[in-house]
């Protein structure tokens, strides 16, 4: 059940009527109740390795705080990210672990065979079992106590905004929200609302729009020219962006509309001057997970052993190559997590002059941004690629080289070229006022213009080709 | 004792800002209608192509209305083409070495083998876009003709496959008019019937019935009976198509419906032959084929692989080939249709492609044993 699809609308009008009407506590069983079958949509299969996550981590976490012995509790956390790990890597990984290892064997001269088993991937697993094994962390950490009623841990897990992809919420927010009672207020429903028309802007209008674009290079057979590659990388940069910070904006806008807050998962990443500076802005609730659970604790870890320089910098190459892993079973992805790794340390090694810090702040700043912006770039025509084979031919093309010439790109559909204009607008301001909430000091009669805009063009960029969201696969 | 929480309180949010601001949304949006009406219709504008975009949306009726309505259309408008009752098949030379039977992708590949070989004889006949209900019943049109024919090329189009329950092509696309009518099949012990046929069967005929709106009316029921895809809200003329924003929701509706449509038809591995519209195309090729050997002509079957559809449409009917013995031209096998350079921006396939299907066509002709006048001079 996709958001931008006619079934969730009416599943949203039922479930939000209903959720209005029930008191609290009804509120948490039918959400729940609601978040399976949103869940059961795509595959009812899927619902039995959600609830056994929930069960498992649950029990655990009360295991847990009754252990005494610390290294009880330690056992309890380690069976909860265990079987968690395990899940997630029989089935996302097995087939891409084993394949490699069979390629490996076969090119050290063992015949080797292998049939790939079907195995199918659920549906945000990454998602939901990353959201699952922080809880069990917290709670070990004792950050936060598992709450009273297995009720509200299970709604917590599967909460059918942000189940499927993200933001991935974090106990110690996230949990008391679902304990205790809600308030809806109107500001929080005119709030949601707007999140949901610019989401829904954003992906049906722009990023389903590129999709032709960008899959006319990426997804075509035959080498294509530079100047191919260079658009569609650039088209695939706002094609991504849209897709999948839309899907946060309605996921958050319809959490507000019940008087949740879900965590921002997007600040304007574009305007980043720095690979530090990125991670604070895309995928914020990834990129934080994998700060507080993998990267403090490696970098703690290598500051006690302190072996030098370059121990300093495993815990930046670890994290974003499990960042890159966390995507999907492919090379292309742990590709691009070392490509970040590795950024990440030539600026931390290369040192801005002091003067140059010092210097006009709005002539140096955008430069940094311009350059980091094509940093970012690259990376995602490495995230975008099919295939390693793929991304030297993309990259060879981009530098001249193997390619051919012309241009073959499809024009994108005229509401997605109207829609980018403002898209960059809204940005902009965002991040020149540092807050996306910037539009509400405007008059009256302004928020009208935008708001009337953004319906216009979604109206018009309704028959742009639906597609999936992308990061539904991961 | 806690007091109870309001479950929808009101807040410091304005109530009059918000009533304010959605106050202007609707006055923005009434003038947004204002302006484009104006805009599009009253001054230069009316004649650019943003025109065509923002009245996409338009019911289908609409916009045959606009093209039947249009004094003097040159001869190769789209109005009087395609339609299998209008005099055009009967009045073709009754004598050529190839009759080109199917779309505009079978008449490009016609013309590429007059460039290559200029002394063939060609009869074509086929309309825009058409699907093989439309190629097999121009078939039987022509067949009432005493014409003669060495060879027949039967085009059939990937994009076509889904359209095999239809009527007319507005039945699933609406942004661009094509009004030729044709035949209804279905399928009756493995068979391809004739099921219903249109009343409308001809430019004029059609031009009549907008005249009449009894007898539009009357042509409406025969698609709301037979045409599997025909919705009166797409097709038939309403209100709405005086409203930008809802003929906006009438293109979105139409495109996720045919894009659902067409998912439906062909899966992620091909054209399910559980499906009626596949079923169709597979049993009124068969037939023609059939019907073709049985007059003595010899067929070829021009498989056109349109963008993005990879070879679904040699996968669908490879067996009929094979069984029949039949020779065949694929696009796939010449130019992909996951290339993008193999296109135009019409989605025609480029002159260098055509080229290589009309060499390929010749081969075949060639080794069947071409009659004299179409043998390399």
């Amino acid at each position: 059940m996709l958001f931008n699809s006619f079934e969730f609308l009416v599943f949203l009008a039922i479930t939000y009527a209903l959720y209005l009407v029930l008191p609290h506590r009804k509120q948490n069983w039918m959400l729940l109740v609601a978040s399976y079958v949103f869940y059961g949509w795509w595959d009812w299969r899927f619902l039995g390795i959600i609830a056994f996550t929930t069960i498992l981590d649950y029990v655990v976490s009360l295991r847990i705080v009754a252990s005494t012995a610390e290294r009880e509790k330690r056992a309890w956390l380690g069976l909860s990210v265990g079987i968690n790990l395990g899940l997630l890597g029989v089935f996302k990984y097995f087939n891409f672990f084993v394949e490699s290892f069979v390629e490996l064997a076969n090119h050290a001269g063992l015949h080797v065979d292998w049939v790939p088993l079907h195995i199918i991937l659920p549906v945000g697993i990454s998602f939901y079992t990353f959201q699952s094994i922080s809880y069990s962390i917290d709670v070990y950490r004792g950050q936060i106590a598992p709450p009273r009623r297995f009720l509200d841990y299970a709604l917590f897990v599967a909460f059918f905004p942000q189940m499927v992809a993200g933001p991935i919420q974090r106990a110690t927010y996230f949990l008391p929200q679902v304990v205790e009672p809600r308030q809806v207020d109107l500001d929080q429903v005119c709030r949601g609302a707007f999140l949901i028309l610019y989401g829904l802007f954003k992906k049906a209008v722009i990023a389903d729009g590129l999709a032709g674009a960008v899959g006319s290079v990426f997804n075509a057979a035959g080498a294509h020219s530079g100047l191919d590659v260079f658009v569609a990388t650039y088209l695939f940069v706002l094609q991504i962006y849209c897709d999948f910070s839309g899907y946060t904006d309605i996921a958050r806008g319809v959490a507000k509309l019940m008087g949740f807050n879900l965590s921002k998962n997007f600040m304007t990443p574009f305007y980043s001057a720095s690979p530090a500076e990125y991670w604070t802005r895309w995928h914020i609730s990834l990129s934080s997970w994998v700060k507080d659970y993998v990267y403090f604790p490696l970098a703690l870890h290598y500051l006690r052993k302190g072996d030098g320089k370059l121990d300093e910098y495993k815990p930046h190459l670890i994290s974003m190559l499990l960042m890159g892993l966390w995507h999907g079973a492919a090379w292309t992805y742990i590709l691009w997590g070392l490509y970040h790794g590795l950024m990440l340390i030539a600026w931390d090694l290369f040192k801005w002059p002091r003067s140059l810090k010092r210097a006009s702040r709005l002539l140096v700043k955008p430069l940094r941004i311009a350059f980091y912006f094509q940093i970012t770039a690259i990376s995602l025509l490495l995230f975008r690629a099919n295939s390693v084979h793929q991304i030297g031919d993309l990259l060879l093309a981009l530098v001249g080289r193997g390619g051919t010439r012309g241009f073959t790109i499809p024009t994108p559909p005229t509401a997605t070229l109207l829609a980018i204009p403002l898209l960059l607008g809204f940005d902009y301001l965002s991040y020149h006022h540092s807050s996306d909430l910037f539009y509400r000091k405007w008059p009256d009669a302004a928020r009208g213009v935008l708001v009337a805009a953004l319906f216009i063009l979604l109206l018009m960029g309704w028959s742009n080709a639906p597609a999936e969201f992308i990061y539904f696969q991961f | 004792m806690r007091a109870p929480v309001p479950r929808f309180a009101s807040s410091n949010f304005s109530r009059r800002r918000l009533l304010g601001a959605a106050g202007f949304v609707v006055l923005f949006l009434v003038c947004f209608e204002a302006a484009v009406w104006f805009a599009f219709t009253k001054t230069p504008l009316a004649h650019t192509s943003l025109r065509n975009f923002l009245w996409y949306g338009a019911s289908y009726e609409s916009k045959l209305r606009a093209l039947a309505s249009q004094p003097d259309l040159p001869p190769d408008s789209v109005l009087y083409a395609g339609w299998l009752r209008d005099g055009k098949i009967a009045s073709l030379p009754l004598q050529a070495d190839v009759t080109i039977y199917g779309m505009s992708f079978s008449r490009n590949l016609g013309r590429a083998l007059s460039l290559l070989r200029p002394e063939l004889t060609q009869r074509v006949i086929g309309g825009p876009g058409a699907p093989m209900n439309h190629t097999y019943a121009a078939y039987q049109e022509d067949k009432k003709t005493q014409r003669r024919s060495t060879f027949a090329v039967v085009g059939l189009s990937s994009i076509g496959v889904e359209e095999a329950t239809t009527m007319n092509r507005g039945s699933l696309y609406i942004d661009i008019p094509f009004p030729y009518f044709f035949p209804r099949y279905k399928l009756e012990g493995g068979r391809a019937v004739l099921a219903a046929e249109s009343r409308i069967n001809s430019a004029d005929e059609l031009r009549a019935a907008f005249a009449d709106r009894a007898v539009w009316e009357r042509q409406l029921q025969v698609l709301e009976g037979n045409d599997a895809e025909y919705r009166r809200f797409f097709f038939a003329s309403d209100v709405l198509d005086a409203s930008v924003l809802a003929r906006f929701v009438r293109r979105g509706m139409s495109t996720r419906r045919l894009d659902a449509y067409s998912d439906d038809v062909r899966g992620p591995h091909g054209f399910r032959r559980d499906r009626e519209a596949p079923q169709l195309v597979r049993a009124l090729l068969r037939q023609m084929l059939d019907e073709l050997r049985a007059e003595n002509i010899r067929p070829i079957v021009f498989l056109v692989s349109t963008q993005g559809t990879g070879n679904a449409l040699y996968e669908l009917v490879d067996d009929i080939l094979r069984e029949e013995a039949v020779p065949y031209v694929n696009t796939e096998d010449s130019c992909r249709s996951d290339d993008a350079r193999s296109y135009l921006p019409d989605l025609h396939f480029t002159l260098g492609c055509d080229a290589k299907f009309a060499e390929r066509t010749l081969a075949i002709i060639d080794a069947a044993g071409a009659p004299a006048s179409a043998t390399k001079p």
